[in-house]
This record gives C-alpha cells, sequence and structure tokens, in this order.
C-alpha cells in the first residue's frame, strides 16, 4: 500500500512488524488535531500497529516520525523508547495501577518525567476536578468501575500532554451504560487535544463517532481508507460492510433495477448502469409471516439462518435471493415464531439501499 | 489427615515435654542467649543479602530473554535439592585455606570458614533459592502490559520496576522474604561443614540444639522450643499474605 504523504507535521509512519501470525505493513499519516480511525477484526493487525506507534514493539523496517522528530527509522537505526516518546496511550482495559490511588495514576506520568510530587499532584488534582471527578481522588485504582478507570487512564494518558495520542479499542470491554459516557468523555478530550489522534477499534460506531478519517485494516494491510462516513455507509468489501453492520451485494444496474451476482434482482431508488454495489442495512429490512402487500418495491421470500444479539434489537440472518440480515425487536422475533430454518418474507424500500459504481 | 497427623503430632511430642517451672531459668542460660542472639543476627543479615542479590536475578528470569535462562534455573534450584552437608563441603572447598576463594579472600587478610561472616555465607547459600523463586513467581505474576504503560507514562526501567511491578509482587516477595529467613534460621547442614562450631561465634540455635541433645534431652528441648516460638512467629508474620491465599 503507498501513500502519498502530504503532510508535514504531525504523525508519520510506515510500519512493518509481525505479531503473531500476521504480517503487518501500513502506512499513515495524522495531522495534529486530526483522529484517524483504524478499524479492523481481532487478527487483523490493529494492537500490533498500535504497539509499534506507542515504541512497546520494535519494528522490523520502516519509519515513525512525529513532526521533525524521528521515532523509529530501522535503516538507520533508530529506536527511540516508549518513555522518551511523549505518546500517551489508552489500553483496552484501563489497565491502571492498582495499587496506587486514582489521584497517583494521573500524576504518575508527570512525575516519570521529572515533575516535583507535590506539583504533579496539584496538576492531576486539578484536572480531575476540571473533569467532575473530584470524588474519585483518593479511591484505590482497584475499586473503579469500568467506565470510571478508563475516564481515568485517559487523564492519565494526558496529563503530561503527549504529542501523540493512541486509543485501543478504548469502549470495547465497557458494558452499554459506561460505553455512552466514557465515549462522551472522549469525544471531549480529543476536541481539546491539539496533537494528532490513532484510533484503533474494531466498532464501526466508535469510528464514526470520534473519528474523521478510517483507515481499514485487514490481515494486516490496509484495505480501504477515506472519510469515515463514506467508507462506512459505501464498503467496498464484505468485510468492511460487515464492521459497519451492512450486507454488500455485487450486481449489474440497468436503470431501477440491480440483477445481483450471487441470484435474485433489487429495485432501487437511484438509476444507473454497469456494474454496481448495493448496501442493505438490516435496520431497513422488514419481516413477515406472509407475503405483505404494501408500497416496498421489494419483497422476497427468505428462511431464517442464524439470531444475535445487537444491542437491543435481534439480528437475524436470513438466506435467500438475496440472504441480507434483519433488526428486529424481541417482541417481533417472537410474533413472527421466527427460528432458525422458519420461512419468512422480507421487504425492503427502494430508497433504502444504497447504489454505488463497482 | 493422616499426613495432617503425621505433621503436628511431632511438634505436640516436644511441646508436652517441656517443663514449665524449668524453662525461665533454661532460657537465661548464656549458652543459649548466646546462640539465639547470633542466629537472630546472622538469619536476619542473610535475609538481607538474599534480597539485594536475588531481587534482581528474579527480575531477570521472569522478564528477560536471556542466553542458558534454563541453567540459570538449574544453578538456582541447586543449593535447594543439594543436602545442606553437602552445600557446605562445596563452600568450604571453594572458600576454604586450600580453595581458590579462599586463597583470594587470605590474600586480603579475610577467612571465612570458623568466623560469623562464614555462618552468614552459608546461610545465604541455602536460603537464596527460596527468594529467587518466591520472588520470581510474583514478578510473573505482574501483568506485564501493566509495565508498557508505565513506559508510555515516561518511566525509565527502573522507575516502573520500582513503582509498579515490585509493589504488585510485594506480597509475594514478602513471602520469600520470610521463608528465606526461616530457613537460614534453621540452618544446620551447611553452617557446620563449612563454618564449624564456634560457641559464640559459628554456634547457632541448632547447632547448640544438636549439642545440648547429646547432654540431655530436656537441655535439647529448651533450645527446641525457642526455635519452635520462632518458626510460629513467622508464620504469624505470613499469615495475612499465606494464609489467606490458600
Amino acid at each position: 500500500m503507498v501513500v502519498v504523504v502530504i503532510a508535514t507535521s504531525g504523525l508519520i509512519a510506515s510500519v512493518v512488524t509481525r505479531r503473531g501470525d500476521i504480517d503487518i505493513d501500513v502506512s499513515l499519516a495524522v495531522a495534529p488535531g486530526e483522529v484517524l480511525a483504524v478499524l479492523g477484526t481481532n487478527g487483523s493487525g490493529k494492537t500490533g500497529l498500535i504497539l509499534a506507534l506507542a515504541g512497546l514493539v520494535p519494528i522490523e523496517s520502516g519509519q515513525i516520525s512525529y513532526d521533525d522528530r524521528v521515532l523509529d527509522d530501522v535503516a538507520q537505526g533508530i529506536h527511540v523508547t516508549s518513555a522518551d516518546r511523549n505518546v500517551g496511550y489508552l489500553p483496552q482495559h484501563a489497565m491502571l495501577f492498582p495499587h496506587l490511588s486514582v489521584l497517583e495514576n494521573v500524576a504518575f506520568g508527570p512525575r516519570s518525567r521529572g515533575v516535583s510530587a507535590l506539583d504533579a499532584r496539584r496538576d492531576a488534582t486539578s484536572m480531575l476536578s476540571a473533569a467532575g471527578l473530584t470524588a474519585l481522588i483518593d479511591r484505590p485504582a482497584a475499586t473503579l468501575s469500568g467506565g470510571e478507570a478508563q475516564r481515568i487512564a485517559l487523564l492519565r494518558a494526558l496529563a503530561f500532554t503527549p504529542d501523540l495520542l493512541l486509543l485501543d479499542e478504548p469502549t470495547s470491554a465497557l458494558d452499554v451504560a459506561a460505553r455512552t459516557s466514557v465515549r462522551a468523555d472522549l469525544v471531549h478530550r480529543i476536541n481539546d487535544f491539539s496533537g494528532a489522534t490513532v484510533l484503533v477499534t474494531h466498532d464501526a460506531v466508535e469510528a464514526l463517532t470520534l473519528a474523521s478519517r478510517v483507515l481499514i485494516l485487514d490481515g494486516g494491510k490496509v484495505v480501504q481508507e477515506g472519510d469515515v462516513a463514506e467508507v462506512v455507509r459505501r464498503p467496498r468489501t464484505a468485510f468492511v460492510a460487515r464492521l459497519a453492520g451492512l450486507t454488500v451485494l455485487s450486481g449489474t444496474a440497468r436503470e431501477h433495477r440491480v440483477d445481483l451476482d450471487a441470484g435474485g434482482a433489487l429495485i432501487v431508488g437511484e438509476s444507473s448502469h454497469g456494474r454496481v454495489l448495493v448496501t442493505v442495512s438490516p435496520r431497513g429490512v422488514t419481516l413477515h409471516r406472509l407475503r405483505p402487500e404494501g408500497s416496498a418495491r421489494n419483497v422476497w421470500p427468505v428462511r431464517v439462518s442464524s439470531i444475535e444479539a445487537v444491542g437491543d434489537l435481534l439480528r437475524v440472518s436470513l438466506d435467500g435471493e438475496p440472504s441480507v440480515a434483519a433488526d428486529v425487536t424481541m417482541s417481533a422475533v417472537a410474533e413472527l415464531g421466527a427460528r432458525p430454518g422458519v420461512e419468512l418474507w422480507a421487504s425492503i424500500k427502494a430508497t433504502e439501499l444504497d447504489v454505488y459504481p463497482a | 489427615m493422616l499426613a495432617l497427623a503425621f505433621l503436628a503430632l511431632p511438634v505436640v511430642a516436644l511441646l508436652s515435654k517441656v517443663s514449665l517451672s524449668e524453662l525461665p531459668e533454661r532460657l537465661r542460660d548464656p549458652l543459649v542467649l548466646d546462640a539465639l542472639r547470633l542466629s537472630l543476627v546472622t538469619s536476619t543479615i542473610s535475609t538481607v543479602l538474599c534480597v539485594l542479590l536475588g531481587v534482581p536475578l528474579a527480575w531477570v528470569m521472569a522478564r528477560k530473554e536471556v542466553p542458558l535462562r534454563r541453567l540459570m534455573r538449574v544453578l538456582v534450584v541447586l543449593p535447594l535439592v543439594l543436602p545442606p552437608v553437602a552445600g557446605g563441603l562445596s563452600l568450604l572447598l571453594l572458600f576454604g585455606p586450600d580453595g581458590v576463594g579462599g586463597r583470594l579472600l587470605e590474600s586480603l587478610g579475610l577467612g571465612l570458614p570458623a568466623t560469623t561472616a562464614g555462618v552468614i555465607v552459608a546461610q545465604t547459600f541455602v536460603a537464596l533459592p527460596f527468594l529467587v523463586l518466591a520472588t520470581e513467581g510474583a514478578i510473573r505474576s505482574v501483568d506485564p502490559r501493566m509495565e508498557g504503560v508505565a513506559a508510555t507514562l515516561g518511566a525509565s526501567q527502573w522507575q516502573a520496576f520500582r513503582r509498579v511491578t515490585l509493589p504488585l509482587a510485594m506480597p509475594g516477595v514478602v513471602a520469600g522474604v520470610v521463608l528465606a529467613w526461616a530457613r537460614a534460621l534453621g540452618e544446620f547442614g551447611a553452617t557446620v561443614t563449612f563454618a564449624g562450631s564456634v560457641p559464640g561465634r559459628t554456634e547457632t540455635l541448632p547447632l547448640v540444639l544438636s549439642r545440648a541433645l547429646k547432654e540431655s534431652t530436656a537441655a535439647g528441648v529448651t533450645v527446641g522450643v525457642v526455635l519452635l516460638v520462632l518458626s510460629a512467629g513467622v508464620l504469624l508474620l505470613l499469615r495475612d499474605r499465606w494464609w489467606s491465599l490458600s
């Protein structure tokens, strides 16, 4: 993957490294003030990438630099250690030091960098009270809830005003309520942060809420890159579509009709010709016990293959022409008697389908 | 149950032989008092030496990819499986008057055998493995990602060890310290072989116990009880670290 690097400040990295069985080969550039999301499943190499940027694992070849400062350059034998990098790192599981108080955790970075204990504690205290977390100051870190711990870990990572902020799946280990509050906190902090931010996640919603640009990683390589909303709305591969919670179908368009490669056809709102991709959002798909009468242009028989929980809804995977997924409520599933193997009718409005050139 | 009885009954037998009326008088015996003082001083110094030598070694074994790691482990465990008398003999062959180390020390005007320093060397030799193994296990149980986070916060390797790893490993380190101290306190074989049995200088409590037994059982019981009380004290020290864990 060749990236034309326009930015002359901020983070510029080309990383070749190995983590487990994955060969990682990624180039990226993030300007100061910008948030880049690296979206990928487990085993996509995103954790290896973030550890390399943090200086916690050496890279095999390539360079990493921030502004004018070279952090890694294998050819020249340069490797700046994590301690000397000025990188704020928020790991997935907070990793607060459990034997220290909340205050000492937040003061840890400045103290390690030579700030006197007194000053570091005073600064940490004002940081915590500014964040509305005064009540937690003297609590042992081991006694915090997951959401609290993650918010404190974020403050700890920012307490020494790093150049670069690295977020490793910051909300994936949290329950739904904590996730919302931590995400709100992240949005707020990142807005105030003047350095470059790299967010690694497998959650498309997280990428959408926090980042402006996204890079899709699969098997250690970049498979798609661009504006978050664009990438999530119009995935180029089934892999990206799955990450975004969408079904992407390929086919040939003739005006409003798209004949799908995998069988079946869909009527779409937009007229086009030639090879196209059609994305189907599970929220746009409606299920019926009997063939529905009504305004939907696309109606076809399907068979339930599996059902899983997605947030407050159930995602029903359907075999048919085409095979899609539908997000429906629990009560709808009960009413439909939807179980694997049950035959139903699916429908979707033409205007719910997004069509774009393949 | 059988195993528990097997472990507990000898202690009961020892305690049943104690004559409470004679105990205070026997305890005032200067021979016993001197030995007690010597034992406490030497075992404490040995434990300090174990910590100074053992903690860095334990850290290297737990955290570093060093060559010959397996050989290191064998060397650490060796004093544990070696009969103490054989350990004392090995020390004597190295540091004795005819040994390479002994001649070196002699040229500096130092000699270990038959000195209190020799007792400390013998005790450190047998107690060190306890400290190293307990500390290594404790360090291993600390998530290495904690140290990674400390590094990104600007902590040097030493700062990360002192402020994160060591405090988190502390319960295990304390257990190791207490075990090493107890082992040093009870040391007999290596001490008697290497340092000899010189009253007031190298004759620690276990050595006095052995000699007292040759005179009379009653005299031996006194010393035995003193050792038992000290060991029980060790168990009390371990109370929170160990009993609750099991």
